[in-house]
């Protein structure tokens, strides 16, 4: 009875959330405490109470995570400022232009590394914000344009070091175990999205229009910022030109340093903060910069880090005891034992990562995982390969996904018609990331 | 989008304006040119215009005439009018093979602002799909070999090694090459471009695209 009561408690949440009557974040707050109090934990006290375990302690589960997005945010920021994005994709269509496929894939791997730096909406308009347009211009339709972003920046996630320290917090693993699966489905996303632009440039072929569109505002409509601010920014950047080609490898210095020298994930983002100062910004505006693109990074973080704090609450609430125990004979019975099983059963399950539904990480699924750990169904490794392959489709196709809808509306295509173009590519990466998943931790 | 605004001040200086200039404000417009000299972007719109010109003189001398030459031709009553964008024509380059689509509601679209501009008599009806036609059919020679002709003439360097130089691609010349070509096959009486940036004005005029992309798009949420 129990188990229903906390199901339908979820299935309410989802309800909320795909209807968009409450944000993401104050759904799964009020989910958190309803999951909490049918599971029948008490108001108040110390240990398991909706209060002190719900509420205080799940809050800041997820502090090192939100510490590492601010900082992403920070690079993020600073990399648009100094105009390091918009540089290499300038270079790219100068040396690729005349070849829609090359400019695709230019654009793309700039994609992986704005993905590798802050991912999200960020990350998308870092690499979007100058490439979308510069692909069409050349002869790239929209609606791949705005799929190769995406699928760039889900081929970076697997590098992004954020994503390495929310993954490690909300499954409960070593970011070494983060790392290990990771590194080994980076390539798998690679190919999914070099196979995505290939294939799809070929079948849409190349496009040139007579049209005209409304003039884009200086700096690219970047959302979140003030278009007195973008104006500046981009006046900056007119003035000071491109960035220079040292400073071009600034998203690659906290990859480096993290994984290379095995350097922890907030010192590697804060040395790649230092690095983008001190190689592209004029030493007399560094400190100015340093803070003026800190503040700005605020604003950046504010969604994500509030969506993180709702998200510890719900670990929180599924991992208390009477939770535990009501949901683990519900997802045994349905979860498969063979390994075989695991990837077609949850290969099947792909489109509940969409729009919001229950096997997305940054939503219910983080509680979904919670349940899985908790309850010793599958290993905590096993559980983090699952939400990692469906992060990839998730992070591309999803037509809520604040990238997804960023990128789309940016092309000029409904993100509706984004996910049909990514999704056979995004579902075929999910697949053969569960097979990962199986190989690994599953034998 | 079915009236156009009538942005009147914006009509007086496109009016004035010589297909330089207003190619010149096309290129700084496209992306990759943010930032660049605009003596740079007034010289390369100079070159760009030119060799359109003389593509279209040279095309004149062959057997086909504007959207011909194997490309297939599909009119469409609708779907040239989009949230913040107007689009005449488009050309498809596919290994199916190749095809152009015209729109008559932009090309209506387009009629209406050129009245309201008062050069109506410049660009009749008929004259307007031609031009269209002949901007795609422009598109398909530089997709097909003439644009290495440009890049050259442009003769921007990407990147310089010693002796060794490479050629960069300008974004956005193509198309100035385009319009070039339409003015100079079609038998519009006034330019392709003076057009182009009065239909730029009506959209600038209208304000931001309620359904483009937003400034209102949060940012930040993780996927």
């Amino acid at each position: 009875m129990t188990a229903l009561g906390i199901l339908l408690a979820m299935a309410v949440g989802v309800g909320l959330m795909l209807t968009r009557r409450l944000p993401t974040a104050f759904a799964l707050v009020l989910l958190s405490v309803a999951v909490a109090l049918i599971a029948g934990a008490p108001l108040t006290g110390e240990e398991g109470s909706v209060v002190g375990t719900v509420v205080q302690e799940g809050a800041p589960r997820l502090a090192a995570t939100m510490v590492a997005i601010l900082l992403g945010c920070w690079l993020g920021t600073l990399m648009s400022e100094a105009g390091i994005a918009s540089t290499l994709v300038r270079k790219i269509v100068e040396f690729g232009g005349e070849r829609p496929s090359v400019v695709a894939v230019g654009v793309f791997l700039v994609a992986i590394l704005c993905g590798a730096i802050t991912g999200s909406a960020p990350a998308a308009m870092l690499a979007g914000v100058v490439g979308i347009p510069a692909m069409i211009a050349v002869g790239v339709t929209p609606t791949v344009a705005a799929g190769t972003v995406l699928v760039g920046i889900a081929a970076g996630l697997p590098l992004e070091l954020i994503n390495w320290q929310f993954l490690s917090d909300a499954i409960g693993v070593p970011v070494s175990t983060v790392q290990h699966f990771q590194l080994r489905m980076f390539p798998i996303a690679l190919v999914g999205g070099l196979a995505y632009i290939l294939v799809e440039m070929r079948r849409k072929g190349a496009r040139h229009t007579w049209a005209v569109r409304v003039p884009a505002p200086a700096g690219g409509g970047g959302p979140g910022r003030p278009a007195g601010r973008r104006a500046r920014a981009a006046e900056r950047r007119r003035r000071r030109g491109d960035a220079p080609w040292y400073a071009l490898v600034t998203p690659l210095v906290p990859i480096v340093l993290a994984l290379g020298l095995e350097i922890p994930i907030v010192p590697s983002l804060i040395a790649g903060v230092v690095y983008a100062l001190l190689t592209a910004v004029p030493w007399r505006d560094m400190t100015s910069t340093a803070l003026r693109t800190l503040y700005q990074a605020f604003d950046v973080a504010a969604p994500p880090i509030v969506l993180f704090i709702a998200i510890g609450m719900l670990l929180a609430a599924v991992n208390l005891p009477g939770a535990v125990q009501a949901l683990s004979p519900v997802v045994t019975a349905i979860s498969p034992g063979s390994p075989w099983l695991f990837v077609l059963v949850f290969a099947a399950l792909v489109p509940l990562a969409l729009y919001r539904g229950p096997m997305n990480i940054f939503g219910l699924g983080a509680g979904v995982a919670g349940v899985l750990i908790s309850g010793g169904i599958y290993p905590a490794p096993a559980v983090l390969g699952m939400m990692a392959s469906y992060g990839q489709v998730l992070g591309v196709s999803d037509p809520t996904s604040t990238q997804t809808v960023w990128a789309s509306q940016y092309a000029g295509v409904r993100p509706e018609r984004s996910m049909l173009s990514t999704l056979p590519y995004t579902w075929a990466v999910a697949v053969a990331g569960l097979a990962l998943t199986a190989f690994l931790y599953l034998r | 989008m079915t009236a156009p605004p009538r942005p009147g001040a914006d009509y007086g200086r496109i009016s004035a304006a010589s297909d330089e200039d207003l190619a010149a404000e096309l290129l700084a417009l496209t992306p990759t040119h943010e930032g660049r000299d605009p003596e740079q972007l007034r010289d390369w719109a100079r070159t760009a215009l030119a060799f359109g010109r003389e593509l279209a003189d040279t095309a004149r001398a062959g057997p086909a005439g504007p959207g011909g030459a194997g490309a297939e031709v599909t009119d469409r009553a609708t779907g040239g009018l989009r949230p913040g964008e107007v689009l005449l024509a488009e050309y498809l380059h596919r290994a199916a093979g190749d095809r152009v689509i015209v729109y008559a509601d932009a090309l209506d679209y387009a009629r209406g602002v050129a009245e309201a501009a008062g050069w109506g008599r410049d660009y009749p009806r008929a004259a307007l799909r031609g031009a269209a036609l002949a901007h795609e059919e422009a598109h398909r020679m530089l997709h097909r070999g003439h644009g290495r002709e440009l890049r050259r003439r442009l003769g921007h360097t990407a990147l310089r090694l010693g002796p060794l130089r490479v050629r960069g691609h300008v974004a956005g010349a193509d198309e100035i090459a385009a319009h070039a070509y339409a003015g100079r096959r079609g038998a519009l009486r006034r330019s392709p471009l003076a057009l182009t940036a009065a239909i730029a004005a009506t959209l600038a005029h209208r304000g931001p695209d309620q359904h483009g992309p937003g400034p209102r798009t949060t940012s930040g949420d993780r996927p």
